[in-house]
Order: C-alpha cells, then structure tokens, then sequence
C-alpha cells in the first residue's frame, strides 16, 4: 500500500468486506430470481404504479371468490426487493460514515484516525468521495441488474443523486453531531424520510424543476459540514458549535433517578437489561415509526388526493414491519463473548436469561401499542381507499380476519417478543453448533415462507397442491420436534441447575396459556372449514418454547468460556 | 456444603486450559488458604488473569478443577460470586451507568452490602454521583470497580492487575491501605500484578507464573530466606560466563559476576570454588530479582 488513500480504503474494505459481500450477493440473487418469480406467480412489474395493479387484481377477485392471502403475498413480493435495496443502500452509507462500534463510544468517528499524517480535508475528501463510489455502485446494481416494481410512493428510491446527497448529508451529520447521539439520530431520519420520500410532498412538486440545484447545494452544504465536523472531532472541539443546540435528552444530567434501590435481584437485573438493550429497541421502534408519521400527516391532511391513499397504505406497511423487523435484528445480534460485567453477577444463568426475556416483551408490548397508535392517527388523518380496494372489502377480511384481528394483534406481539429474545441464546454463542441451530431455524422459516407465498400466488400448479398436501405433515413434524427439543432443554437445564422448577413450571404455564389463547379463538372461527390443520401446527410453533430451555444451556457455553 | 474455615479458600488442582495452540494453563495446583493476601506474579500472557477467570468461573476448567469456598464455581456461581468482591484488569463497567447506578445496581445482588462504607469509598475516591462510567479517566473507572467490589465486604477480594491506571499516591495509599484492611479483617485477597515492588510490599504469599505454569508459590518471607544474591570475584577475567550448576541466574562480565541462586548455599560456594571463584557479598535477592532469574531459569531450561 503505497498511500493513504488506498489504506483507507484497504481499511474500509477489510473491516466490511462480510457485510459489502452479502449486500453484492442479495443484488445478485434478486437479478437472477426476482423477475422470474414476478412472472411464476402474474405480478406485472412493468405497471406503471404496481400499488394500482394490487387494486386492480382484487377488484377482479370479488366477483369470484377472493383470497387475501395472495394480495397480501404480492404486496409482500411488490415490497421485498424495494426494502432491500433501501436497507442496503442505507448500509453502505453507515458504512461510509465511518464511526466506530467501540463500546465506550459508540457511534463516533475513531479518533485513531487523527494521529495519521494525513490532513483532515485529506480524510473527509476521500470518504465521501468512496462512499459516493460505493453508494453508486450499489445503487447501479440495484437499477441496471434487477428488475424493479414501480411504486409512485416509493419514486424517490429511484433516484441516483438522491442518495449520494442521503450519503453526504448522513456523513455530515454523524461528523458535526458526534457529541449528540440522539440529537444525530433524529435528524438523520427527518433528512432520510424528507429526501426518500419527497415525490409526496407538494412542496416539493414547486421544486421539481430545479431539483439538480437542490441537490448540489445540499451536497455542497453537506461536504463542507463534513469537513468542518472532522475537523472539530480531531481538535476536540466537537461540543463547541456556535448554536450549541442539542436534543434535551442527549443533554449532561446531574440529577438523580430511578429506584433508590432494588427490591431484589431479578428487579435489578432487568432494570440492567432494560437499560443495556430494551430501552433501545423501544426508542428506536418509537423513532422509526414516529418521524414519519409525523412528516406524512400535514401532507395527508392538507393535500389530500388521489395519491394519498398510496401514500396512507404504504405507511401502515411500513409501521406494520418495523417493530417486527428490528426484534428481529435485535434478536440476531451478537457479542463474541458475554461481558465479565454480567457474567460475574451471581446470578443463575436461568435469571439473566429470564430477565432479558421479560425485557423483550416489555419492549415487544410497548413498540405495538406505540405502532398501533400511529397506525391509528395514519387512518384517521389518511386516505384509505386503496386499503379498503384491495383488502378490507374482501370476504375473508369480513368473515375470517375481522374478528380475529386481536388475536392476529397478539401474534404479532409474540413473533416480536420470540424475534428479540432470541438474543438471549445466540446472543454469546457466535461460531457454536447453537448458533449453527438457529441459522437453521431461520432458514427453514424463510424457505417455508417462500415456498408459501409462491403457493398462495400461483394458482393450479402441482407445486401448489403438493406444498399444501405435505404441509400440514411437515409442521406437525416441526410441532413434535419442538416438543422433544423442548423436553430435553428443559430437562438439561434442570439437571445443570441453570434454572429453577418454579421458573421453568411458570413458563410452561405462560406458554400454554399464551398458545391457548390465540389458538382457541381461530378454532373457534374457522370451525367449519376444512384444510386448517396446517394453520393450527403454525400457531403451535409460534410461542416459543423449546428456545426457553435453550437459552441458559447456551449463556453457559457464552459465559464459562 | 460445609466448609470449615481451615480450608483453603481457592484451591485449584492440575488446572489447564488451552486456547487453540496455546497453553494458556498447565497443570496448575494452588491452595490459597483464608485470611491471607496472595500475591500473583508473572509477565503479559503468563496466564494470571486465565487463572483469575477460572476462579470466578468465567471460564471451565478444560482438565483439573477448581474449588472456590468448596464450590465448583461453574456449578455454582451464585454459592462463589456472591461472596468474591472482583475488580477486572479490563474495567469493564458499562459505559452507560452512572456511578449512583452502578451502587444501586450492584447493591441488589449482596445482601452484606453497606451503604455508609460505600458512601465512605465514593468519597475518599472523589468519584461524582451523577458522572457516566464512559466520562470517567482510566484510575476512576478503577476506583468506581474497586469501590464495588469493596463495599460488600467479600470474604474474597479478588484484584485483577489493581494498580493499572492508577497513580502512585493512590496506589500507595488506598489500594495498599485497603489490601491490608481487608486481610486484619480476616478475609482473604487475591490480586495479580506485575509490579513486584508493590507485591513485595503488600503480599503475604506469593505465586510466580510463567508460560501458564506457577514456577515457583510459597510465603514471602520463606521465598525470600531462600534465595540469595551472591558477588563473586575470580582470580582472571572471565571470557564468557562460568559454567557454575545450581545457580538460577548469572551476569556480569570480566572478573565480577552475580549470581542469584535459591537452596543450599553450601552447594553453590563449592561450586563456585571448583570454578575459581571467591564470594565477596552474600544478599537477601529482591523479589524483582528472584522472578527475573525464575524466568530466565525457564527460558533457557535451567528448571
């Protein structure tokens, strides 16, 4: 390596290089697979709003015999590859804003960086200018590789510029704020909703003429605040901006709060917990779901047209994944090692699992009622014309899924909860055959989801009487699985004393009594239908159960090395 | 289980414990008995925080065992930890509590916990209630672990390199002040360090490691009347180092060497004389001393 230009980049490449490769590799498959798949199933990508074909195609339904379950398959296939190109890309940028995952400063620039002989303006140049390269390059691959479904609210994905101002902009922000974390994240997600989704706004309309101007200037803006950020992290002046403004709760407290003290261990340990993960999942479910709600809502109120009701169904999609999605990420994240702070608590590894599990549900009940909330607000402010067209006047919504909504509601809740708790056990287990297990798991999930959707959507095959004649047998097999996996964790865990009776006869209560309650209900429902085995099996393997036996057995591999 | 008070507080037997190709522990047996301050010495990567881990249970025991109050600590860590007061070399307190916090916190797991003396500490310690462990300095962060692990009265104190990042004065006059506290109280403490003066000074037994195995335990004073540094003078000047068996260590150059050697002098002297030489000075070794032989002794397989 001959300069600095091609170590930073050396260094960018080699600390990434997993994460640039899986996001390469997800273009790929979607450029090999998606369109063909679009054809498999009759979803035409080449419409012109793919929302308004949705709408089309249910209309065409009523007059036979509608199956929500295919519409709500091709929304789920209109969506995928438009989420994956927005979270990659979004990637890349976080990539390129450089900041470290040191846990005594998460998220600031590493300051290891400003002991090089290399001048600050150096540094900043050749950051944006490889991160633009990247972002670039990602987005290329994106547009030029893979097919793509038009959808009018998501048209600002579709503009090349508009990311590379995101970059820029999302740079210049985490550089000049690194002193205000949460003050940085608000104002990343306004900057993010404003540029990604501004075909929405009619303000924005008045500009369109002039958007190449826009954008320069912002970027323009955007670099220079880059540099001047850099340039104040490396003199530690990062604290001292001439406005001085910062969100109230990233401001210094000296105060104090909380319990004056704890009534017992487990109370203690769950405060730990809540502080150390749940508190950030919630916060981060509340801003995800929040800011753009609160961006949309004067938009939908005072320009209310033929469009909003596009806009109205896509914020409740959106809302409707982001708690799930984030347990989700929670839940597949992980440290090599548990940190000695908490393995040398003398606590069970029964009552730091069982802590962290309560944490999650916590955050799971929390992040709905917030979500559920909003959705609220979004139908009362927003148009529901589109949701009305393509779902709510089906006859599977008014006679099956109507009355089952709080018992759907309730399974959201509890596919959240098992999402984030699953941290508890390959949270420590990195490179152990019990992480090996649970990429299985998720693989055997998402190939059964798959496999599902393309049953649902394509009609009169011999894949799709064949998938629903064996699936019933291969989820009663999962089912059984559960139950011996299940046996043997629970026994295990007894047995090492990682977990007490009580606990473990309290769980299988909350389990039962969990299953019971959104089982009974959709019995109950659909009692003279026939072909619904296979969605009671599904209900079985939705609480989770054999995971909570699993649990301690692998936070003991994680934490007696 | 019962534990009378006259056995050891630690006791580890033919413990060892690999890390890939390297053996981080090799068949190391040591009884620490109560009411002592035990002092463990040893260079980077010797293994003493292993060992230390393997105490608190952090990691299980690949071969041997291990016994802490009679406990297996991976068995049992409730039974172990809720008795040892511990202070990580890595200061691993998290980033986001705040000194009041982590008190709170902490206080929830000891029942012996005792508010007035933890009050007392964060004084003497000049630690601020309100500040976030990530703003403090590398010596409060270790005085914010110390003060934790002190403030339940541990029947074990176990001190994980304690004076890393903390001043002189401080380690003077706390760190040493507490250790000997601790142990006219009764109870026993276990550190590790490489900073032998300070080990010398505080320690009542002491264990020296060096490549994961303990080269050399026993009491201060004991190891101490059985080493020697010994001057020795030769008639002509020595090319290159007298061939002289029994010594653990041997510099100098020309007519005058030093040697430090351990056991019987006599040996040594008759040795010395069958090589031609006279002993000019006969001293108690220092405990740098003493370690720096034992290591060399290791290197060049002299034991």
């Amino acid at each position: 390596m001959n300069s600095p230009a091609i170590a930073l980049t050396w260094e960018v490449w080699s600390r990434h290089r997993k994460r640039l490769l899986t996001v390469l590799f997800v273009i790929l498959g979607f450029a090999l697979f998606y369109s063909k798949l679009c054809a498999a199933i009759g979803l035409n990508l080449d419409s012109a709003n793919a929302l308004d074909f949705l709408a089309e195609k249910a209309a065409l339904m009523h007059g036979t015999r509608p199956e929500i379950f295919q519409v709500l398959a091709w929304l789920f296939f209109i969506c995928a590859p438009l989420a994956c190109m927005v979270i990659s890309l979004l990637y890349v940028a976080w990539i390129f804003t450089f900041t470290d995952l040191n846990p005594r400063e998460p998220f600031s620039f590493p300051k290891r960086f400003f002991t090089l002989p290399i001048s600050t303006w150096f540094l900043a140049s050749r950051l944006i200018a490889s991160g633009t390269a990247a972002v670039g390059l990602v987005y290329l691959g994106w547009t030029r590789l893979v097919h793509l479904p038009q959808v009018r609210v998501f048209e600002g994905f579709n503009d090349g510029l508009t990311w590379v101002t995101l970059l820029i902009l999302s740079q210049a922000i985490v550089w000049s704020l690194d002193a205000f974390p949460f003050t940085r994240v608000l104002l990343l997600m306004v900057v993010s909703f404003f540029l990604l989704v501004h075909p929405d706004f009619q303000w924005y309309r008045a500009l369109e003429a002039h958007q190449l101007t826009v954008h320069l200037s912002l970027i323009i803006i955007g670099c220079l605040l880059a540099f001047a950020g850099l340039e104040k992290i490396r003199h530690g002046c990062w604290q001292r901006w001439f406005w001085e403004w910062r969100f109230p709760l990233t401001g210094a407290r000296t105060e104090l709060r909380g319990p004056k003290s704890f009534r017992s261990t487990a109370q203690a340990q769950f405060w730990f917990e809540w502080k150390r993960h749940g508190r950030k999942v919630f916060y981060t479910v509340c801003v995800l779901t929040a800011v753009p709600v609160l961006v949309m809502i004067p938009e939908l109120w005072l320009h209310p047209g033929a469009e909003s009701g596009d806009t109205t169904c896509g914020l409740c999609v959106y809302l409707l994944a982001v708690p799930l999605f984030i347990h989700f990420f929670q839940g597949i994240s992980y440290e090599r090692t548990m940190p000695q702070f908490t393995a040398n608590r003398p606590l069970t590894n029964g009552e730091i699992v069982v802590a962290q599990w309560k944490v999650m549900a916590l955050s799971a009940v929390l992040s709905w009622i917030v979500t559920l909330w909003l959705i609220g607000v979004v139908a009362l402010v927003g148009d529901l014309s589109v949701i009305k067209a393509t779902l709510l006047s089906a006859p599977e919504y008014q006679h099956f899924i109507r009355p089952l909504i709080p018992v759907m509601l309730l399974g959201f809740v509890i596919c959240t909860w098992a999402c984030g708790a699953d941290r508890a056990w390959v949270g420590v287990t990195m490179g152990t055959w019990i992480h090996r297990i649970y990429g299985t798991i998720i693989w055997i999930v998402l190939g059964l989801g798959c496999a599902w959707l393309f049953a649902v959507t394509h009609r009169n095959t011999i894949f799709r009487q064949t998938f629903f004649q064996i699936l019933p047998g291969l989820l009663a097999f999962l089912v059984l699985l559960k139950f011996v996996l299940a046996q043997w964790a629970f026994r295990a865990a007894l047995k090492k004393r990682l977990m007490a009776r009580l606990t473990v006869t309290r769980y299988l209560g909350i389990w039962a009594s969990l299953t019971v309650a959104v089982l009974a209900p959709v019995v109950f429902v659909y009692r003279q239908e026939s072909g619904m085995i296979a969605l009671y099996f599904g209900i079985l393997l939705l609480v989770p159960l054999a995971r909570i036996g699993f649990a301690p057995l692998a936070l003991e591999r994680g934490r007696h090395g | 289980m019962n534990v009378s008070d006259t056995s050891p507080i630690i006791e580890t037997s033919g413990l060892s414990r690999k890390f890939g190709q390297k053996l981080a522990l090799n068949q190391v047996s040591l009884k620490i008995p109560r009411g002592r301050v035990f002092g463990l010495v040893g260079e980077n990567g010797a293994g003493k925080t292993t060992l230390i881990k393997h105490i608190l249970g952090v990691l299980k025991a690949e071969r041997g065992s291990v016994r802490v109050f009679g406990f297996d600590p991976v068995a049992d860590p409730v039974a172990v930890l809720g008795r040892i007061g511990y202070l990580s070399e890595n200061r691993d307190l998290p980033p986001w509590m705040r000194v009041d916090e982590l008190l709170r916190y902490t206080q929830a797991f000891y029942p012996k916990w005792d508010p007035a003396f933890a009050e007392e500490l964060r004084n003497q310690f000049g630690l601020d209630p309100a500040a976030k462990i990530k703003n403090l300095s590398r010596g409060e962060n270790a005085k914010a672990g110390l003060l934790i692990a002190l403030a339940f009265r541990p029947e074990l104190l176990l001190l994980d390199e304690p004076s890393s990042g903390l001043d002189p004065v401080v380690r003077r006059d706390i760190l040493e002040a507490i250790i000997r506290t601790v142990a006219e109280e009764g109870r026993t403490v276990f550190f590790s360090s490489h900073l032998l003066e300070e080990v010398e000074r505080v320690a009542d037994d002491i264990a020296i490691m060096f490549a994961g195995e303990i080269v050399l335990a026993g009491t201060l004073d004991d190891i101490k009347d059985n080493h020697h540094r010994l001057i020795l003078r030769f008639e002509s000047p020595q090319a290159s180092a007298p061939k002289i068996p029994g010594v653990l260590s041997l510099t100098g150059s020309g007519r005058e060497w030093t040697v430090i050697c351990n056991g019987s002098r006599a040996e040594v002297m008759a040795s010395v004389a069958r090589a031609g030489g006279k002993i000019m000075a006969d001293d108690t070794a220092s405990l740098d001393e003493i370690f720096i032989a034992r290591a060399g002794a290791k290197n060049t397989g002299k034991e």
